[in-house]
């Protein structure tokens, strides 16, 4: 099976500084990718790498076979990227309602459809539409984010740490959302996530990452409870 | 009691004129979070184009004030795709940007001051008529000023209410990293920002032009005055720009009644300081969670 998502010698960073040295990935249609590592790997990078945020030294991203390394995050986003960032990932200013529609920019269709599909997925959202966005709690506002990015056409999602500050409950419910949403839409993710027992259930392959290389690939995601293992490839 | 109708009368009129001001710098600040100093220099460059149209090319002033406008939307344009987009692209620091602009503005006001000289520049027409609304007069050209304001200000608060082109303007402002990743044209957005910017400092430009004419040093002038009304009605919402253009024009006016129109820098600037120890956030504060950047 050809894949979706390739990345080929990735090395890219900050003017100076470089974060990911040489890093390869492929990911086939429908898989679920989990990358994992220390902070400051890399991770976060490579999603910006992936999703045109950030423009790569060197290295190729494929879509489909289609070299994409020079396409920019506005036309990429329009090629089937779905990204969400780590953070500032909703409009506060605006209402619940309001990002979503301006989320929906360029799909066609009935907005109003897809808001519902959206708010049947993170029904949270429902009592919300009206409220100023920056009001919302913390899982309201991930929730928020997830739902602008799949109001369009989707067919790979990049999340960098849905549940970055949110209890354990609300981690839950969130994480569990998108993988409903996953299986209906036949999503490829990679997801850059810190709680493993939460995550662990629903990838099908755990990439580790570790001063900017990919030093690592699991295909049993029970290892994400192996703490020894983990110890290992973090710091050994 | 007359002459203070007639002082707020004649500070509703500015107001109007110093709301647009502040909607165009507004704008700016809030969408693109750039210090619009060139914003003076496009205010005069509007302003010597509606007299050029009238004065020297011979049109009426209706025509020669849509004229205006277009020319406007295309030096906004210009000054996006020229000076603005160029910093945009490359992350300049904020505070390179303003140096550019002040630059640009620098720039504009000599090269109209070389082309055009550095005397008063007057549209001719006579005697203006003066219309009785009970105890308050006003001109013929002051009524144009007020409805003309006010209207376009309703009508450009009508589309940023219900057009989702307008909302992503302001959404701009809050994150400008998220707009390129939900895939929203951002180019587009920022030109039709400074296109719309451009086009709410040339009206009151022909207006005020029309009224008491214009020389090329007034920019620095009503920049400070659009500046100054954002930040006293509150830079994150339009109603405080409008707010905050009124107010400032209300003040000058009543200050006139107590003192000499030369202390109206000290009103402006006053009311600046008071606002900014008392109410650093505006006059229209919307309601925010305390983690959430102002």
């Amino acid at each position: 099976m050809e894949p979706i998502l390739s990345a080929q010698g990735i090395v890219a960073g900050y003017r100076e500084r470089k974060v990911l040295h040489k890093v390869s990935l492929d990911m086939l249609p429908g898989e679920s990718v989990l990358l994992i590592g220390p902070n400051g790997c890399g991770k976060t990078t490579l999603l910006k790498v992936l999703a045109g945020v950030l423009r790569p030294e060197q290295g190729r991203v494929l879509l489909k076979g289609t070299d994409i390394s020079r396409v920019f995050d506005d036309r990429r986003a329009l090629l089937g990227f779905g990204y969400l960032m780590q953070t500032q990932s909703i409009f506060p200013s605006l209402t619940v309602d309001e990002n979503l529609h301006l989320s929906f920019w360029h799909r066609n269709g009935n907005f109003k459809d897809q808001r519902e599909y959206i708010l049947s997925a993170f029904p949270m959202l429902k009592p919300m539409l009206a409220r100023r966005a920056g009001v919302l709690s913390g899982g309201e506002r991930q929730a928020l984010a997830i739902g602008m990015v799949l109001m369009r056409d989707v067919d790979v999602l990049l999340l960098d740490e849905p549940t970055a500050g949110l209890s354990p409950k609300a981690a839950a419910t969130i994480l569990q959302a998108v993988h409903d949403v996953k299986v209906k839409m036949a999503l490829s993710t990679v997801i850059v996530e810190h709680n493993l027992r939460l995550v662990h259930e629903w990838v099908s392959r755990v990439l580790v990452m570790n001063q900017g290389r990919i030093v690592a690939e699991e295909r049993d995601p029970s290892v994400l409870l192996d703490h020894e293992r983990l110890q290992e490839y973090y710091f050994g | 009691m007359r002459l203070i109708l007639q002082l707020l009368a004649n500070g509703l009129v500015n107001g109007a004129l110093y709301a647009m001001l502040a909607v165009g710098f507004g704008l700016v600040w809030r969408s693109l979070r750039v210090f619009h100093v060139a914003f003076g220099g496009l205010f005069v460059a509007s302003a010597y184009c509606f007299h050029t149209l009238v004065m020297r090319v011979g049109l009426h002033p209706a025509p020669a004030f849509l004229g205006t406008l277009i020319f406007a939307g295309f030096t906004g344009w210009l000054c996006e795709i020229g000076l603005y987009r160029p910093f945009a692209r490359k992350g300049a620091a904020s505070s390179a940007v303003l140096i550019a602009s002040l630059g640009a503005f620098v720039a504009m006001e000599n090269f109209i001051a070389l082309a055009f000289g550095n005397k008063l520049q007057t549209v001719s027409r006579g005697l203006a008529r003066a219309i009785h609304i009970g105890p308050v007069i006003l001109t013929e050209i002051q009524l144009l000023q007020l409805v003309v304001g006010f209207g376009t200000i309703g009508l450009l608060w009508v589309l940023v209410c219900h057009l989702r082109t307008f909302k992503a303007l302001w959404a701009m402002g809050d994150q400008p990293e998220l707009i390129p990743v939900l895939g929203l044209p951002v180019h587009k957005l920022r030109a039709l920002v400074l296109v719309l910017s451009t086009v709410m400092a040339a009206v009151p430009a022909s207006l005020i032009c029309l009224d008491i004419g214009t020389d090329p040093h007034v920019g620095m002038s009503y920049l400070l005055i659009s500046a100054v009304a954002v930040l006293v009605g509150g830079a994150n919402s339009y109603a405080g720009w409008v707010v905050g253009g009124v107010a400032l024009a209300v003040m000058q006016s009543l200050a006139v009644w107590k003192f000499s129109s030369r202390w109206m820098d000290l009103v402006t600037f006053g009311l600046l300081v008071t606002m900014l120890v008392f109410r650093r956030n505006g006059l229209v504060d919307p309601q925010r969670r305390v983690e959430e950047p102002a």
